[in-house]
């Protein structure tokens, strides 16, 4: 992947950290130097020609917005002024963000060791520092609408860098404008960044319980014994890690446990210690027993129809960390701190859950693993898988793609894997162009039962090329798979088809490493017809293409129900 | 400081500075035109190893004030070198 690097200061030392390992590997190209603006402005400028997939704009905040120098040299400036210099600023960045498929804003700072006005720095009309803050929130502001466009908290890695990040001295011998820390974790975050659009951020925390969870082996001293809160140093810091781990829930992330005990006493715990922050409902799936880990974890991301690339072992024993990063590669296993009071701070460091949106579905994920062992209990109860259909009581609402419900499209899309016929992965701004074409169109699914609302979770597109309407996009959560939806699905294709005046539907199937459900969908479950190029699936649109009669369908764009 | 922790801490800084130079032993190049470092990361190199090694070497200067004539023997040539000019510069202070 390559990334053109656009900076008003000498920005080759951010390339090395680019190309490091760590996942992706970006080839940096710069273009020439100070000069942002004709860069932003001008796509025939040669450093444009190599065809950059990503930029990041760097520039330092008294050059490109000269009201703010004039703010440094303690002359008075409306703020009005300023503000205008950042909006015209963001439409530079929007006319290049056309080119690539994501551009990177590092927000502005100054170096820390510029006391500027001090007890004025941060008075409106002539401190710095309140410049500064309102020129980085305006700058947040005016991009917000331009999904290519994605601000990065530059002042974060200065504060990490700590005395570091900004030498007058590397500014005077070379226009360096920060030290190497900080150009590393400007790497990690565009990386992290990366992975957040292109849909490869972790999804499952797998914990263990026993100087993890809480302090204390719950076997040997029961729940009444564990440290957990209290007014103990360490009691606090599981009770801060617990509350760390539940925020993540609140961002789609979801937990489980993989623990060596008795699954008995084990749950006991978490169900009557007082101190508890995560209770059962808060664990999507737990594997407590004595059996080898890396073990439960492949059966339990099984279980949860995940892939092992989702997950996250959090466990305080190196013996067990090393065990599961050996069976299982793919499983991020972090180094984790010896001192438990680390165990917030070592969690909050990860980059692995950055997300480009959080939607309500993200939301609200716990929920629906839960409603799901909910439902399993129904489907144990239920006399066939026909009286368990019916009993889910399934809505299937269809809608055109919109404003509104283009984040969370765009997110299904570059998340799913398993149900998936085409697994193309596209930006926000890349989708939108494309829905934008009169020949394609786009429908997403929200899905609902008795247990719970799954939200967005389908999504199908067509492309209409004469009397051949091709299915482009067949995208499905695995949340909801095998209930009816696939087929609901296909009706609302078919009747889209037709009304756009097409004869027949063609799905061609692209196999990936991880799509086979989508294609023993289409071959065993769809009714299309097959003929083995690609393979193809087939439907004629003259003939009508039911939903199952156990979901009711809202919103086909037309024909009959 | 001796001269094998002024050694160890240009190992460590150029692997700050270049985390893509690969492996960095005392015979690795730093300038010329075999040097793992470009100009940019050489600068930023000097002015990191002023902040681990404290006050009192100051490299940069030093630095400039070299009138490069003979590459060959230059102080900054290599890891050794540079470590070798560091410990003269911190004994003459």
């Amino acid at each position: 992947m390559k990334v053109l690097l656009v900076a008003d200061f000498t920005v080759q030392g951010l390339g090395p950290f680019l190309a490091d390992h760590e996942s992706p590997p970006l080839q940096a190209t710069f273009a020439p130097f100070n000069q942002v603006v004709p860069v932003l402005l001008d796509g025939t400028v040669p450093c444009w020609s190599s065809k950059p997939d990503v930029a990041v704009v760097w520039t330092k905040p008294d050059s490109v917005v000269k009201s703010f120098a004039r703010v440094l040299s303690h002359e008075p400036v409306a703020i009005d002024d300023l503000l205008r210099e950042v909006d015209e600023f963001a439409e530079c960045l929007r006319t290049a963000s056309t080119r690539v498929s994501a551009l990177f804003v590092p927000t502005w700072t100054w170096p820390a060791y510029d006391r500027g006005l001090g007890l004025l720095n941060l008075k409106p009309g002539v401190g710095p520092a309140y410049a500064l803050m309102r020129m980085n929130a305006r700058l947040a502001e005016a991009v917000d609408q331009s999904p290519a466009i994605h601000l990065l908290d530059a002042g974060r890695w200065v504060a990490q860098a700590g005395k570091t990040a900004t030498s007058p001295k590397l500014w005077h011998l070379g226009k360096i404008a920060f030290g190497p820390e900080v150009f590393r974790q400007a790497a990690a975050d565009i990386k992290a960044g990366l992975r957040a659009i292109g849909g490869q951020a972790r999804k499952l925390v797998v914990l263990d319980l026993d100087d993890t969870l809480w302090g204390g082996i719950v076997g040997d001293v029961g729940w009444e014994g564990l440290n957990l809160g209290g007014h103990s140093p360490l009691g606090e810091s599981f009770v801060a890690f617990q509350r760390a781990l539940k925020r993540l829930t609140h961002r789609g992330i979801v937990l489980a446990v993989v623990s060596k005990n008795t699954e008995a006493i084990a749950l006991e715990a978490i169900d009557r210690h007082p101190e508890m922050v995560l209770r059962r409902n808060d664990f999507v799936a737990w594997r407590i027993n004595w059996q080898d880990k890396a073990q439960n974890i492949a059966s339990l991301v099984s279980e949860l129809n995940l892939g092992l690339e989702s997950v996250v072992f959090i466990d305080d024993n190196p013996a067990e960390r090393a065990r599961v990063r050996d069976a299982l590669p793919k499983v991020l296993v972090p180094e984790w701190p010896q001192d438990k009071l680390l165990y917030e701070q070592a969690l909050s460091e990860l980059a692995c859950f950055d997300t480009a949106t959080v939607s309500a579905e993200d939301r609200a994920r716990t929920r629906s693993y839960v409603s799901e062992r909910e439902r399993e209990a129904v489907k144990q109860s239920a006399q066939s898988v026909e009286e368990y259909l019916a009993l889910l009581g399934l809505t299937v609402e269809v809608e055109p793609l919109n404003k509104s419900n283009l984040p969370r499209a765009v997110q299904l899309l570059n998340k799913t894997n398993q149900l998936n016929l085409s697994t193309r992965r596209l930006s926000e701004a890349q989708y939108h162009e494309w829905a934008a074409s009169k020949a394609n169109r786009v429908l997403v699914f929200r899905v609902r039962d008795r247990f719970d609302d799954y939200g967005l979770t389908g999504l199908a597109s067509l492309s209409v090329d004469g009397t051949e309407a091709r299915v482009q996009d067949f995208v499905l959560s695995c949340r909801v798979m095998g209930r009816g939806v696939e087929r609901t699905m296909l009706h609302a294709i078919v009747e889209q088809a037709r009304e756009l005046g097409a004869a027949r539907v063609v799905a061609t199937y692209s196999p990936t490493p991880r799509n086979g459900p989508v294609k023993t969908f289409f071959d065993e479950g769809s009714d299309f017809a097959s003929d083995g190029e690609g393979p193809r699936y087939i439907w004629d649109v003259s003939r009508l293409y039911g939903a199952p009669p156990h979901v009711n369908v809202r919103g086909v764009p037309a024909g009959q129900q | 400081m001796n001269e094998d922790e002024i050694r160890k801490a240009v190992l460590e800084s150029v692997k700050t500075v270049a985390p893509d130079a690969g492996p960095v032993g005392n015979d690795t190049y730093l300038t010329g035109s075999e040097a793992v470092l470009d100009s940019v990361g050489f600068v930023t190199l000097l002015v990191d190893l002023e902040g681990r090694l404290g006050n009192g070497v100051d490299l940069s200067t030093s630095f400039m004030e070299y009138d490069g004539a003979d590459e060959a023997s230059s102080p900054f040539r290599t890891v050794d070198s540079l470590a070798a000019h560091i410990q003269r510069l911190a004994s003459t202070h």
